[in-house]
Parts: structure tokens; sequence; C-alpha cells
């Protein structure tokens, strides 16, 4: 029975991503390029996740990685062509993001975010800086031969390569010993674990997949500058949306990124300039009444059928007492 | 107007009135399908400010004016009202282009009008193309349009090139009357700012003016008091200034804080809106902008006509540049479409062909670009505050006031 | 180099340096008292500032009654968005870094709402007014009046708060409670009221900071983030939770920011602060002027 189960999960999967991915050859433009930036967002915020989600050090610097992969393929996609431009931009991003690791992962909480804000803000300025006086411009153009359809498949390819690592993330060891780090990083370290090697692989891979996101959406662009690439707005928008989706479960972060990302859509249109009024009331009110994000909805429709956890989710729910109400020592 | 209707657009033109004005008019509305119009402006985030200050204000009251007419005259159809479908692309890149996709897939508008802002042209601007749209944008100055090879895009503005030309032009002038000699030169870190600098830099120095002080300031600056004691120390006699509507405010009022006034002051974006006479009153009088200058006394057809509907309309004054460009390149579509029809190859081949003035002035496309300026020899317009309102006062030829030279103390 | 220019630039930058002060004693309030980091704190400056704008060029009032006018309108204001948005918030528990988490989603709502209403109310375009705009001479050397009126007004206004924190018994409970929130709890102070109080006095610092701003900047709708900015890196400057730190990391971010400027270009301005917020979060994340964190619950190392 748990076996069939199993089987049937991972059939609806493979044909749900069968269809994702031929979705250019039968859906229509706007779809196409709808879906294209939502989940464009859900792999910056599944990546975020990826070592924030669980490990409480709430990076605002997804923007620094996002940019660095933006300049790397306007650069390089004219000499090397657009996917390794990617390629070589996702490496990029996982090189600054040990850099910053390396430095930033000392403090923890609001210094944390503070400082990872800062550095990406820090990043936007030195590039300016560097482009105006060496580069005598500030913009740069890229016409790139690529349809929204094939920026659309390199953005869901990252997307479901961020969304498949948070999965085994959140379901293995290294899992909850990020989570440990949220709950009580110092007694970890009393008791002999080692923490700061998991940190930074896990930041860099954050990092990397932040990068590969702004390479593959380069081509929609055209035009850059370092306002555009590096814009604060970036990192803001995927922290807003990981933590509404809630990140103690590993498709909190995605959900939270589809759900934002089709209401302000559907605000935007219906709405105009009154939709971030909105939108801002809705954000309030699901703070209040679901604090742990949309991955509430898990357990209300548990609660609902009158159904015990699962046992492998209540133990994960034990290993994080950093999320939920009563552990906290 | 500079295309004249001969006689046979003339009879078609009256045939289509005729024939409305025949009908019962709410028979001839059910009848005409109307005409799609679609875009996405930013009506929210960062860019609203300045896309409805000067941009979307005018689609609202070309469309308004056009219904009231009866319509939008389409060749060999008669007229059709005109509907809009527009989005708010929240001041971002990405949304803009899918929206844009939108319009021209989804939708199927039959003509799509631009956004706002340099950056987000140039994101839409090659896509529109592609999809076999024209695309006559406004708010874009810069000269790396040629490297979209968006070949339906038109860019109407004067561009770097010509309205440093004309800076340097009119100081020329003055430098033979007063003298005047040491240039300061103050620019945005941005785009707009870089260009103009870079387009001016050879030009004055060409004309062997001293340049004594060469400052930037980055974009989200909040204050500019260093950098006006710094240039004062230099003491310039004229300072250009390449600015947007947020700094030049701050640059005026430490100006006038440090009683530092230059003999000439020139400045950029934002100078222009009536909203900058309202702030600082009398001490305008006196200050030069450089960008695309217009008033309603410029002896244009239609400039006084445009002046008073806008009035009307919103209650407020249109600003002193480009929202009269933004009005024009409406009537010039719908001149287009009154002529060849709705094919977008059809509307790109007239405008590329035709010459079309008012009530901002000449504009003949070269390659895209409107080169009416140059190409005609005549220069991007200079405008001047004056106790008399906002006056134009270069090029000669469209001059509405002498200049007052030097400029008054600050009061 | 002209050191005379040198100096002027510098005693330029304090008078704006008392302005950076007043806006992050405010977050710093708010944050040192409920642990909370409200990215909204700019709207309220925003706000203020339009409030003022209003009554001055409406009704003529002075924008220097309009500022003490506006006092009590924000703290109301405060308090009230504290009961109505934050209060269910902060008492469902939960632990540290959902706290953080949702106090960082309900702030960025708030900034969504404030900004876009202040976009529906007062409109898209530039306001600004000329008030005090002429410079008295100070050895020689002109000043803006309304600059000297705006750092007189926050130096009096922190030192008032300052005094308040350490002459009285309510300033001390709140101290109490900067310093340890759960022992502060455990003694029975009223920590909904005091939290309430913190949060009206935050907003009316904003909005206080706000009329003076009106006096000397042009205003959009759009102001607001910047000032959060600033906020955020005087009080990493000063210590968070650190008033009096807020005071001098204010004045002393005024002063770096012309001279660097100066010395430096104007265009490398922004990336200069960054720079001297990254390097002291580095080097010294307690503030600069203290070397161990004031208390466990504002651990900076990990």
């Amino acid at each position: 029975m748990a076996r069939g189960r199993v089987q049937l999960a991972w059939l609806l999967g493979l044909g749900g991503l069968g269809a994702l991915f031929s979705l250019p050859l039968w859906a229509s433009t706007y779809v196409v390029g709808l879906l294209q930036a939502l989940f464009a967002y859900v792999a910056l915020a599944s990546a975020w996740a990826l070592f924030s989600g669980l490990s409480g050090y709430f990076s605002l610097g997804s923007a620094a990685f996002f940019g660095v992969g933006t300049y790397a393929t306007f650069l390089l996609a004219p000499v090397v062509g657009w996917i390794p431009s990617i390629l070589l931009g996702a490496g990029m991003g996982g090189l600054v993001a040990l850099g910053v690791g390396g430095i930033s992962l000392r403090l923890k909480g609001p210094y944390f975010a503070i400082l990872t804000f800062g550095l990406s803000e820090l990043v936007r300025y030195l590039v300016l800086g560097y482009e105006m006086r060496f580069s005598r411009t500030v913009g740069r153009v890229l016409i790139l031969p690529v349809d929204v359809g094939g920026v659309y498949l390199a953005v869901l390819a990252v997307a479901v390569a961020a969304v498949g690592l948070s999965m085994w993330l959140y379901g293995s060891r290294y899992g909850r010993l990020l989570a440990a780090i949220g709950a009580d990083e110092g007694r970890l370290e009393s008791l002999g674990f080692r923490t700061t090697g998991l940190k930074v692989t896990m930041f860099a891979v954050s990092g990397v997949l932040s990068a590969a996101v702004g390479g593959a959406l380069a081509p929609r662009w055209t035009y850059i500058d370092p306002h555009i690439a590096f814009s604060p707005l970036i990192s803001f928008q995927t922290v807003l949306m990981a933590l509404l989706g809630g990140a103690t479960r590993w498709w909190g972060p995605p959900l939270g990124a589809l759900t934002l990302g089709l209401v302000s859509e559907f605000l935007s249109i219906r709405f105009r300039y009154l939709y971030l009024i909105l939108l801002g009331l809705l954000l309030i009110v699901l703070v209040r009444f679901w604090p742990r994000g949309l991955v509430e909805v898990e357990d209300r429709a548990r609660r609902w059928r009158g159904r015990r956890l699962p046992l492998g989710e209540e133990r994960r729910a034990e290993l994080q007492p950093g999320w939920s109400a009563e552990s906290d020592p | 107007m500079a295309h004249r209707m001969d006689r046979r657009q003339f009879l078609r033109v009256a045939a289509g009135a005729t024939a409305t004005a025949l009908l019962p008019h709410s028979w001839a509305r059910a009848q005409a399908r109307p005409v799609r119009i679609g875009f996405a402006i930013s009506e929210t985030g960062p860019l609203a400010v300045g896309a409805r200050l000067t941009q979307t204000p005018n689609y609202y009251l070309w469309r308004d004016e056009v219904n009231a007419r009866g319509g939008l005259l389409v060749r060999g159809e008669g007229r059709r009202p005109v509907e809009f479908v527009n989005y708010d692309d929240r001041s971002d890149v990405g949304t803009s282009v899918r929206l844009y996709e939108r319009l021209i897939r989804e939708d199927r508008v039959d003509l799509v009008l631009p956004p706002y802002s340099t950056g987000i042209i140039f994101a839409v601007a090659p896509v529109v193309s592609r999809l076999g749209y024209v695309l006559l944008g406004v708010t874009v100055g810069s000269l790396r349009i040629r490297e979209l090879g968006a070949e339906n895009f038109f860019a109407l503005l004067p561009q770097p090139d010509s309205v440093t030309i004309s800076i340097v032009q009119f100081l020329r002038e003055v430098r033979e009357r007063y003298g005047w000699n040491r240039v300061a030169l103050l620019h945005i870190a941005d785009l707009h700012g870089v260009e103009h600098r870079t387009a001016i830099l050879p030009l004055l120095q060409r004309e062997r003016f001293e340049i004594v002080e060469d400052r930037s300031y980055p974009i989200t600056v909040t204050d500019l008091s260093d950098v006006v004691r710094a240039l004062q120390a230099r003491r310039p006699e004229i300072l250009v200034a390449f600015n947007y509507p947020a700094d030049g405010p701050l640059l005026v009022q430490q100006c006038i804080a440090l009683r530092f006034n230059p003999r000439i002051m020139i400045l950029g974006v934002g100078a222009f809106f009536p909203e900058f006479r309202q702030q600082f009153g009398e001490n305008t009088n006196g200050i030069v902008c450089h960008q695309a200058a217009w008033t309603p006394k410029l002896r244009i057809p239609g400039a006084r006509e445009y002046y008073e509907a806008f009035r009307k309309k919103f209650g407020r004054d249109p600003d002193y540049a480009g929202s009269s460009l933004v009005y024009q390149s409406l009537k010039m579509l719908e001149q287009a479409v009154a002529e060849v029809g709705l094919d977008q190859r059809r509307i790109k081949d007239y405008l590329e062909r035709h010459e079309f003035n008012g009530p901002w002035g000449p504009v003949k496309f070269e390659r895209g670009i409107n080169r009416a300026g140059n190409y005609v020899g005549r220069p991007n317009r200079l405008g001047q505050w004056q106790p008399s309102g906002y006056e134009v006062i270069w090029p000669p030829e469209y001059a509405t006031a002498r200049p007052i030279i030097p400029k008054p103390d600050w009061k | 180099m002209d050191v005379r220019l040198f100096l002027e630039i510098g005693a330029g930058g304090i008078l704006l340096g008392g302005l950076y002060a007043l806006i992050a004693v405010g977050l710093n309030l708010q944050y040192g008292l409920m642990r909370v980091l409200n990215v909204a704190h700019g709207e309220f400056v925003m706000l203020g500032a339009y409030v003022t704008y209003t009554l001055y060029t409406s009704l003529g009032v002075n924008p220097l009654l309009g500022l003490v006018l506006q006092v009590p309108l924000f703290f109301l204001l405060g308090w009230a968005i504290y009961g109505v948005v934050y209060r269910g918030v902060l008492e469902q528990g939960g632990g540290p870094v959902q706290l953080e988490a949702n106090s960082l989603l309900l702030s960025f709502g708030l900034l969504f709402i404030l900004e876009n209403l202040a976009l529906v109310v007062w409109g898209p375009s530039l306001r600004g007014y000329q008030y005090l705009h002429h410079s008295v001479s100070i050895l020689g050397t002109l000043f803006p009046t309304n600059r000297l009126v705006a750092l007189g007004v926050a130096l009096l206004l922190t030192v008032l708060l300052l005094g308040f924190l350490h002459r009285t018994a309510l300033g001390t409970a709140l101290r109490a409670l900067m310093q340890d929130p759960e022992g502060a709890e455990a003694v029975g102070l009223p920590l909904v009221r005091l939290h309430g109080l913190s949060f009206g006095l935050g907003c009316a610092l904003a909005g206080l900071t706000g009329s003076l701003v009106s006096m000397l900047f042009t205003l959009t709708p759009s102001i607001g983030m910047p000032y959060t900015i600033t906020a955020l890196v005087v009080i990493i400057l000063g210590g968070l939770g650190n008033v009096a730190g807020s005071l001098l990391g204010g004045l002393l971010l005024g002063v770096l920011e012309a001279l660097g400027a100066y010395v430096v270009g104007a265009d490398m301005r922004t990336a200069l602060i960054y720079a001297l917020l990254v390097a002291v979060l580095l080097f010294r994340p307690y503030g600069l002027f203290q070397t161990r964190a004031p208390s466990p619950g504002q651990t900076a190392g990990g």
C-alpha cells in the first residue's frame, strides 16, 4: 500500500515535470512568460531556503548572486554562448558566496541579515564605480537569439534543481543539522559538532543556484545596469516569498513564490495601483493567522481529517525547535 | 502640418466624417469595432512618479479627444472608437516584457504604446519589434538605441548628441559677448548622465572652454551640499548639470543656501516641471534647462491648443518638455493609421517617409531616431525660467524671449 | 587639499548627521525593546514629511509648529499599529527565528501599504517648499538656517529622550527591557504597554524627522526606503539597542559621508557607506562604542 503510493507519487511527479518541460510546445506565450517569471522566483526562494530556511541565518543578499549571474551572461554569452555562460556565472556565484560566507557567517540574527544586505549593495556600487571609471558607460546591451520558450526551459531547469535539492536536504541528516543550528548553535558546538563547513557549503550552493537564475533570465533583459541586475528588491522579494510559504517544509518556499507571484499578477491587473496596498494587507492578515506560513495548510488539513502526523514528519518537526512554539528552551 | 493633406485624403476624411454624422450616434458606435490599443506602464514602484507625470495623462487626453470626434479614423474603415488595454508593469523590466507579449499575442491589440524610462524601453523594444509591432518611444535617451537592432522602434526625444551640441553652441555665443569661459560639469551616475557627459566633454574641449570641475554623484544621492561647496571653491562661471527630477532640487536648494550663483546655470531633467517653479518661485528665474524645451508660446501648430486641452482635463500644466511630445507621438500614429490603416509594416513605412510637426515640433526619423534637430540644421531647444514663465531661448529661430544673462542673484 | 574647504564640508556633514541620528534613535528604540526590525520605518518619515508639507502649503501652519502637532499624532498612529498589527503576532511566540521572520513580513506589509497610500493621496508629483532656506554665517562659513534648526531639534530631542530613559521610572523600565526582555517580564513589567509605548515613540520620532525632512528636501512617495537604510547603518555603527550610540553614530555618518564623498568622489559616496557598514559589522559587530554584546538576547556571534 505504502509502496504503491510512493510509486504513484513518482509517476505523478514525472508526469508533471514532463508537462512543464513541454509547456512551450502547447501553451500560449503569455502563460509561458508568466510561468517563467514564477519559476524564477521559485528557484530563488528554494535556493535561499537551502541555507537560510532551516539554519535561521536570514540572508538579504540574493541580489548579489543573481546580479553576478546576470553580468556573467551579458559579458560571456557573446564569446562562449548562452548555456555555457550560465554555468560559468553559476560558478562565479558560488565563489562569491564562498567569500561572503567565509567572512559573514560569524554573525547571527539581524547582524547577518544586515551584513548580507550591505555586502550585496556594496557589490552593486562597486560594479557601478568600475563601469563608470573603466568602461566609460553604465549599461550593457545584449541581444541573444533566445525566445521566451528557451528562457522558460532554462529557468525551469534551475527551479527543478533547486526544489529537488531542498527536497533531498530537508529529509537528510544535513537538513536536521541545519535545523539544529537554527535552534541552538552554541549547544551544537559544545556537543562537538563542526558546523562551519556545512554552513559555508550550503551558502555556496544557494549562491550557485541564484546566479544561475540570473544567467537564465538574462536574454529577457536586453539592457542591464548595476541598479537593475543587483536591485535589492530581488533579495526582498525572495525572502518575502520564502517566508510567506514557510521555510519549515521543502515545499513552503516554492508555494510562497507561486502564491505571491500569482496573487500579484491578479491584483495588479485587477486593481492597478491599489494592488500593493491590498498585498500589504494580505501579508499582515496572513502572518496574524498563519504564523508559520502557507505550510500550515498541511497541519490544518490533517487536523481537519483528524489524523496524526506520519512518523517521519513528526520527527522532523521535533528537530526544528526554532520553528515551533512548544520547544523553545 | 508639415504633412499636407492632399485632395484624395481630404475626400476620404470628409466621407468618413459625413458617414458618421449621418448615422444615429449610438448605432454608429455599436457597429464600429473598437481599435484596441495596448500598453503596460509603471503605475506603482519607483518609476510611477515620472510615468504618471509625463506620459500616461497624454494617453488618456488623446483617447478622449479621439473618441469625442467619433473615433479613430482607419483607412478604408471609417471611424472606430479607441479602447485601451493597459497594465501596470510595477516598474519591473521582466514584468513589462511579459505584458507586452501578452498584449500582442493574447489580447491581440491593434497598436501598442510605449512604457516609461530608458531601461524598460530598451528591454521591450526588441521584443515588440520582433513580434512585428511598431513602437514610438518618447522617454528614452541613449545613443545605444542602435545596438538594440529593433527595426520597428522609433525614438523621439533629442538624444545626448544633439542636446550637448545645443548647449555648447549657446555657451559659445555667450562667451563671445561676456567672455565667460570657466565651466563646471556635474552628472548623475547612470546611463543618461554618463552619455551626456561623454558627449559634451570633447565639444567643450574643441571650443577651448576651461573645465574647472567635472563631478558625478550616484542616483541614490540624498544631499549635495558637499558637492556644491566643492564646486563653489573652483569659482566656475558656468554650471552644466545632467540631473534627474529628484536631485535637481537638492542642487538648487544648496546653491541658494550657500549663495553659489554661477553666471549661467544649465540644468536637466525635472527643471522643466511646473512643480519646480512652485517649489522655488522667483529663484528659478534665469535657470536654463537643456531638455527639449517646450512652451505653449512656441509658434508651432497645435502648441497652444494642446496646452489648453491638457489644462482643462487635468487642472495643471503639462511639463515644459516631453509631455507634448508624448501627445505628438499619438497624433503621428493617428495620422499614419488614417493614411495607411492598421497594418504595422505600412505604419512603419509611413513613419519613416514623412516629416511631422506639432504640438512639440518637427520630427523626422533617420534610422529610427528623430533627427529633425540636426537633420535640418536645428539643434535641440533650450528653455529658461523667466518672470513671464518658461520661455524658449535657443536656438534663435524658436526663441519666445531673449535670454536673461547673467542669472539674477538668489532671493 | 584646501583645509578650510575640508572643514566646511565636514561641518556641513554634521548638520545632516543630526537628522540621521534622529531617524536611527526611533528605529533603535523599536528594535531594542521588541527585537523587531521595522523596515517600514522610513515610510513614517515620508508620511510625516507629507503631513507637514500639506499643513504648511494649504493651511499655512508653520513647519516647526507642524512638527510639534505631529508628535502626538504619530505616537497614536504607532501605538495603534502596534496594537492592531504587531501585538497579536508577538504574543504568538514561536521562537526567535519565527518572530524575526514574521516581524519582517509585517513591516514589509506596512511598507507597501504606506508608500502606496501616499501615492494615492498625494499623487506622484515632486513636492517641496522653501522655509528658512537662507544661510547664516558662522566664523565666515555659510550654513543653511533650516539645517541648523534641524540639527538643533535633533540634538535637543535625543538629549531629552536620553534623560527620560535614565532619569524617570518609566524610562528605567524601558531600559531594563532593552537589556534583558525575559528578565524584565519575570519581574513583572507590563510588557504589552511598554512595547506599545516604544513603538509609538519610534513612530513619533520618525514623523517628527519627516517634518524636518520636508523643510530640507523634495518629497515623493518613494523617499522612505533610503531613510530606513540610513537608519540601519547608523544603528549598526552605534550598536543595536544603544540609544546614545545612535546619536553619535548618526553624527559620525554625516561627517564621514560628506568628507568621503569629497575625497574619493561623490559617485562613490554610497559605496563608501556600505563599505563602512560591512567593516563595522565584521570588526566591531556591537557598534563602535561597545565591545561586548549588551545582553545575551543580542549576540552577534554564533
